[in-house]
Formats: structure tokens, C-alpha cells, sequence
């Protein structure tokens, strides 16, 4: 037998991400049932298959309430009759100007660029378009958003807001803007879509689309087809 | 069929001849070097996986004491400049009586990053050098040290909060301490290390292989 005939293409059968178990996955998995791991019970995927239209209206939703978030108040602070106001957005260019580069390149890339670029990946992978037709730039996405997603902190700063106005409650009167509002809801939506979207899913979502090497695919293991139809 | 490879778990792809690419899923031969199907790099197992999350933790390790000596954040009240370091910060919160946000950053800032660090110690320790770990264990200590990680970064946000958003002139103003950029860079180099361990080693050892 040859190297290449040994090459198994399908994603029927996978190793386990966290053992390198073989495991063959089912040819259909009914929603809401979980793929686990014979040996080290690790959550391989599930069946909950969410429409197309359902993701990509949600990380539409959460791209327009992202730019909410960033353009509009975060928190409104009063004592002494100064009323200050900030968005999340110049809040982190207000660190870069008082050059905290460590602090305002961290908030930046962990709590703005990551969790944007992620959904935004996703919401491309999701809506065809001519541009991202082109298999290589969706596995160039798909990659990003596998490395990136480790590294997105929308929940941890969310509870740190909450701490740091604890820190100043009894100095000054705190009121929530719709920036703040805003990211609460884009951090809950993002989370529902990042605990959607296993690394299975996602490359199913990837690799999808109706090129040459998608359709050879399809033909040798037609399962792989029929469960993204 | 491929030979079978005994260091790694039976019935792993390993064990089989094959490598399973850590980004897009795809099986492929064990001589590739690149994936086929998304470009990825593929190793059979991490090349250096112990060696990698042991300097990481080591420079980690180093970073966390300047962390916790220097202040963490420097607070102007009314004129009056105070600086506070981690340890610190949670002492203020116990003085107020906010018992429930001093449990959560000290657990957050001291326990979290103590705990983690001993952890990937232990594990190293363990897939190095003992036989017949207990692979249930161990793995969902690795999932619980993966996952908790990003948690230390708690107060470097409630810091950079507090900076940019709380400029009161004459009443109160922050800015941040020394310990604050090597505190991020102790959760940074936590995290990398943690992801630089590679879980399936626990798995090629222990009672399991037959
Ligand atoms: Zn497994
Ligand atoms: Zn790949």
C-alpha cells in the first residue's frame, strides 16, 4: 500500500483531540446528542446543527451590537459635578496615548480585535460570497479562528469591569451605558456561538464550499455531504 | 497494514502510522510534514512538548515575582498618591468588607496562577517521569489548567479599567505599576505553556496500553 492510499481525507473517521484515539463518528447525529470519546470521554462534537441562517444571523447580530459597544458610552461616572463619559474603543486609544502599550495593546487585541475577527470569520464563512469562494482564503480563516480562539477574553473582562467598580463605587456615581449593555450582550453571543462551533463543525463549515476538491469529497464519503446539506 | 508504533497508545493514530492535523481534523500519513488539507504544521506529538511548557513555566515562574513585590496600581485620592500591590489590593477589599470580591481576585490573581504553575509542574512531572499514571485524573486536571488561565486576567483588566476610564481632575486618577505588565506577562507565559503541553503523551503511558 502506498503512502497516499493510506491518506484518509473524510472526517468520518477522526483521531481525538485530546487522546489520538481512532474514533469513527456516526453517520448522522441526532441533535443534541454528544460524541464523546470511548477512551478519554472527551466531548469529540455534538448533533445540535443549528441552520445556517441561525448562526449567520447571530454573528451579524453580534457584529452590530460589537460596533455599538465600541462607539457608544461604556461607563458614566459622577462626582462633583464632572460627569465623565468613554467608550470601550477610546478607552484603549486613551491608553496607547498615555503609552501603557502593554495594557492598551491587551485590551485591544483580547477584548476588541479577537472576538471581532473571530465572528467575523465566522459570518464570512457562513454567507456566500464571490470573494470567499476561493477555498484558500476560507482555510486561511479557518485556521485564524482555530489559533485565536484561546486567546479571546470578552467573559474575563467583563467580570473585571464589574470588580473595578466595586474598587471606586464609594468615590463616584456609576451608571452603565449602552456601550456596556451592548458588550454584554455581544460577549453572551459570542460564547453561544464559540460552544456551537467545535473544531469539527468549524471545518465542516470551512471546507463546505461548492468547489472541485468539495465536490470530490462529497463523492467519496457521501455522508460528509449529506449532513452539511 | 502499517506497523503498529508501541510508545504511543494502542489504537491511536499514532499507534497506527498516521497523524491527525491539530487544526482542521484531517488524517494523514505519519511522513507528512504540512497538512494537505489546511497547511498546518503536523507533529505526531509535539516536538519538545515537555521541554517547551517547562521554559515557559520557568520564564513564567520569574515574572511572577516581580508581580507580586511591585505595585500593581497607583491611585491618586485627593491629592494623595497610594500604591498598591496585588496582595494589597485584596487586603483593601477585606477592609471594606466586600468579602465576595476579595475571594474572587484573590483566588483570580494569587490562588489561580500558584495553582496553575504547580499543576503543569505536576504534570510534566508525572508523563516524564513515573509509570501507571492515573490518565483519567490527569487529563481533566489539564482541562481545568487550560481553561482557567485566561481568569488571571482579571485584575490586568480591572487595572486598565480603572486607567482609562476613571480620570476625576483633582479627585482621583490611576495609573498603573510596574507589576501590572509582569503580571500579564505571567498569564501570558502560563497560557502558552499550558497549550504547549501536549495531553495525548498522558495517554501513550499508563495502564491503558496493553
Ligand atoms: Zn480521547
Ligand atoms: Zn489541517
Amino acid at each position: 500500500m502506498t503512502e497516499q492510499q493510506r491518506t484518509i481525507k473524510s472526517h468520518t473517521t477522526i483521531a481525538c483531540y485530546n487522546c489520538d484515539l481512532l474514533v469513527r463518528l456516526p453517520e448522522t447525529i441526532t441533535p443534541n446528542h454528544r460524541v464523546c470519546c470511548p477512551r478519554c470521554h472527551h466531548n469529540i462534537t455534538s448533533g445540535e446543527y443549528r441552520s445556517d441562517q441561525y448562526l449567520a444571523a447571530l454573528s451579524l447580530t453580534a457584529l452590530i451590537v460589537f460596533i455599538v459597544a465600541n462607539s457608544f458610552d461604556f461607563l458614566i461616572f459622577t462626582a462633583q459635578g464632572q460627569d465623565l463619559k468613554i467608550s470601550l474603543a477610546a478607552a484603549s486609544i486613551e491608553l496607547w496615548v498615555r503609552e501603557f502599550f502593554v495594557l492598551g495593546g491587551l485590551v485591544m487585541t483580547f477584548i476588541i480585535l479577537l472576538p471581532a475577527l473571530y465572528l467575523s470569520g465566522l459570518f464570512l464563512l457562513l454567507v456566500p460570497s464571490r470573494w470567499f469562494n476561493k477555498p484558500s482564503r476560507r482555510k486561511f480563516f479557518g485556521r485564524l479562528m482555530s489559533a485565536l480562539l484561546p486567546w479571546a477574553m470578552a467573559d474575563v473582562f467583563l467580570v473585571g469591569v464589574l470588580v473595578a467598580l466595586i474598587k471606586i463605587v464609594s468615590i463616584a456615581e456609576i451608571s452603565f451605558g449602552l456601550g456596556f449593555w451592548s458588550y454584554v450582550l455581544f460577549t453572551g453571543i459570542f460564547l453561544h456561538l464559540t460552544i456551537i462551533m467545535d473544531r469539527i463543525r468549524l471545518w465542516r463549515l470551512v471546507d463546505r464550499q461548492p468547489t472541485a476538491s468539495a465536490t470530490q469529497t462529497a463523492l467519496t464519503h457521501p455522508q460528509t455531504s449529506q449532513q452539511s446539506a | 497494514m502499517p506497523e503498529v508504533r508501541t510508545q504511543y497508545s494502542s489504537g491511536s493514530a499514532a499507534a497506527n502510522g498516521l497523524v491527525a492535523c491539530r487544526t482542521c481534523q484531517t488524517l494523514l500519513d505519519a511522513s507528512n510534514t504540512r497538512c494537505t488539507h489546511c497547511g498546518a504544521r503536523l507533529q505526531v506529538r509535539h516536538n519538545y512538548s515537555i521541554q517547551h511548557t517547562l521554559a515557559l513555566l520557568f520564564a513564567a515562574m520569574i515574572f511572577y515575582i516581580p508581580a507580586n513585590i511591585y505595585p500593581i496600581l497607583e491611585t491618586q485620592f485627593l491629592g494623595s498618591v497610594s500604591a498598591s500591590t496585588i496582595m494589597g489590593g485584596v487586603w483593601v477589599f477585606i477592609l471594606d468588607g466586600s468579602y465576595f470580591v476579595a475571594f474572587v481576585i484573590f483566588f483570580a490573581s494569587i490562588l489561580i496562577p500558584l495553582a496553575k504553575m504547580m499543576a503543569i509542574l505536576w504534570l510534566c512531572y508525572r508523563v516524564r517521569y513515573t509509570e501507571n499514571i492515573k490518565q483519567h485524573e490527569l487529563t481533566r486536571l489539564y482541562h481545568i489548567t487550560e481553561w482557567i488561565g485566561k481568569w488571571s486576567m482579571i485584575d490586568v483588566f480591572v487595572v486598565a479599567i480603572l486607567v482609562a476610564l476613571v480620570q476625576l481632575k483633582g479627585l482621583i486618577s490611576f495609573e498603573p505599576g510596574i507589576a501590572a505588565n509582569s503580571f500579564a506577562t505571567v498569564v501570558i507565559l502560563t497560557m502558552l505553556s499550558a497549550l504547549s503541553f501536549d495531553s495525548r503523551l498522558i495517554w501513550d503511558k499508563g495502564k491503558f496500553n496493553e
